[in-house]
């Protein structure tokens, strides 16, 4: 019951992810095994506290799991689930369910993770047709709102320039 | 053997087919499979029921609205040649037991490409021969494609390129449409569905009467009935995804009541009644030991069971009543002796969710390859012994 096309697609997932969580401080990646992550995001989103009022919050967990026909069908209801806060507050999320709509076999690791942090921060939201409508209209009244983060998941690197300036004598 | 061609054929030289879809395709094959000398038993699967809208463009009667598709054609079937001991699945075929694909041939008459999919794989590892048509009502496109499981042998993958998974991948419901999605409505005439029913009838009789000289396997006949032309296209197996194994799967008598989970991880040993390190799945079935509440978000430990085999009564969340899902980032595909303690192991795999007809596949961790094995009567042995045919068929069946 091997399958080299599978394995080989997930060593190279494990190394792409584990290189851009390297690069990010928005993200931990936590390996499970090879098929399995929980991705820890730390960047900002929206959750719904007892009170009813919607706040910032900086601390996410979403579960990623590829099959092993993940390379020839995937089924996003097995591939990604949200597991933390459950009173995540999203049009998109509806713990377990995240869509990120629909998610082509053999996408990779890092591509995951992208467009749920998209997601996450607002970067990314259904206004139409959403897992959860009642905070799809609250969404669409507050437009300016969004993103709630905008900063790159990976690092950037800071290229200044950098003169040696002479004094005159 | 049988000489003498007016002589009825022995029970043993008698054939199973399956058929997948009993839509614009599916609902003209009856007429025809049910004049094929040696067929002896069809099952026919489809979870739809027959609609108003399908009396345009699939062959079936006013009266037959409203009813499922499957029983429909099977009882058609009957008519057309009693003799035939005809099985309706109301159902996926995807939720069927794989054993149920344990047939002389598939005739695949989908429309989905995921489904499609499903049928490639599994006939593949059952090594089961399967034909395949579809048609495109705006190009008045008929075609027919035969697959013949072999180790250089071309699947219906092998053609497949990133737009055609893209294709099928559309097809899959997004979380925010759960019940949508599925394949759009080929809304193709009748009679473009006959045609590409006889093309499926007349290369599944050159299958079972043997004459693979002239079958059409790893190749694909179009029928342009625009402009009257046709094409022949052989396919070549390059960067297939699919890993293409035929497995060599061993019937067990045994029903599932009366295996233990721990005896059957020993069938993956070498007879010494170890089970270390052995592990065990079942094909199209992940495990779960865990539910999860959408509604008050507990999580319940349900113990080791198969996740789409939860029976209803159990997927009620205690603490608030609600409807319980389990979760996919909970699901295993394989259950290994390590995570198993001593009262797991002597639970009988019926208490899992194990169904008879159930592929199971144990295998050693690490070691590649591995041994399978179809539990119980599967509904589909052929079609001659009757001493299999005469047990109840699966629960979840309807026979007509």
């Amino acid at each position: 019951m091997s399958d080299d096309v599978f394995e080989g697609f997930l060593k190279q997932q494990f190394a792409e992810g584990m290189a851009l969580a390297s690069q990010s401080d928005l993200f931990e990646l936590l390996p499970q095994d090879l098929d399995r992550y929980v991705a820890s995001f730390h960047c900002k989103g929206l959750v719904r506290g007892r009170d009813g009022e919607v706040v910032e919050a900086s601390e996410f967990h979403v579960g990623i799991w590829f099959p092993s026909d993940y390379c020839r069908h995937a089924d996003p209801l097995k591939v990604l689930t949200w597991l933390y806060p459950l009173n995540v507050w999203h049009p998109n999320v509806r713990p377990p369910l995240i869509c990120i709509g629909h998610i082509m076999p053999a996408m990779g690791l890092a591509d995951l993770i992208y467009q749920v942090y998209e997601i996450i921060t607002y970067q990314n939201f259904a206004t139409h047709d959403p897992l959860r409508g009642e905070v799809a209209e609250w969404a669409w009244n507050r437009m300016d709102r969004f993103p709630v983060d905008r900063r790159p998941l990976k690092r950037r690197a800071l290229n200044l320039p950098v003169k040696n300036e002479v004094q005159p004598q | 053997m049988n000489t003498n061609p007016r002589a009825p054929l022995a029970e043993s030289d008698l054939k199973t087919v399956l058929i997948a879809g009993a839509g614009n395709i599916g609902s003209g094959l009856p007429t025809m499979i049910g004049r094929i000398p040696n067929i002896g038993k069809v099952l026919f699967v489809d979870p739809q029921v027959y609609e108003e809208k399908n009396l345009r463009g699939q062959d079936i009667s006013r009266s037959d609205v409203g009813k499922p598709k499957a029983l429909v054609q099977a009882r058609r079937l009957r008519r057309v040649n009693p003799a035939i001991d005809a099985r309706a699945f109301c159902e996926r075929i995807e939720d069927l037991p794989l054993g149920v694909m344990q047939v002389d041939s598939i005739l695949s008459c989908v429309d989905s490409w995921g489904v499609r999919q499903y049928i490639n794989q599994g006939a593949w590892h059952l090594g089961v021969p399967w034909i395949d048509a579809a048609v495109d009502a705006s190009g008045l496109l008929v075609r027919v494609n035969v697959y013949l499981p072999g180790a250089d042998s071309i699947c219906a993958e092998c053609g497949w390129d990133e737009e055609d998974y893209r294709i099928a991948a559309l097809e899959q419901p997004r979380p925010c449409e759960v019940g949508g999605g599925g394949p759009a409505a080929t809304n193709a005439p009748v009679s473009l569905g006959l045609i590409a029913a006889g093309l499926i009838a007349t290369e599944c009789q050159k299958l079972l009467s043997g004459d693979h000289e002239h079958l059409l396997a790893g190749r694909q006949v179009m029928l342009d009935l625009r402009d009257h032309t046709h094409f022949v296209t052989a396919f070549r197996r390059t960067h297939c995804r699919f890993n293409h194994e035929i497995w060599v799967v061993e019937p067990r008598e045994a029903s599932p009541a009366a295996v233990t989970l721990g005896q059957a991880l020993g069938w993956a040993g070498n007879g010494s009644g170890s089970v270390e390190g052995c592990e065990l799945r079942v094909e199209g079935q992940p495990f779960a030991r865990t539910q999860f509440c959408p509604a008050c978000g507990n999580h319940e430990t349900i113990g080791l069971c198969l996740a789409h085999r939860i029976p209803p009564a159990r997927r009620r969340c205690p603490a608030c009543g609600g409807a319980t899902v389990v979760r996919g980032f909970d699901m295993r595909e394989a259950v290994g002796s390590a995570g198993l303690d001593r009262e797991e192991l002597r639970r009988p795999l019926s208490a899992l969710g194990v169904q008879t007809g159930d592929v199971v596949s144990v295998s050693i961790h690490g070691v590649a390859g591995g041994k399978h094995f179809v539990l119980g009567e599967s509904t589909s042995k052929r079609a001659g012994d009757r001493r299999q045919a005469a047990r109840p068929p699966l629960s979840q069946s309807v026979r007509s």
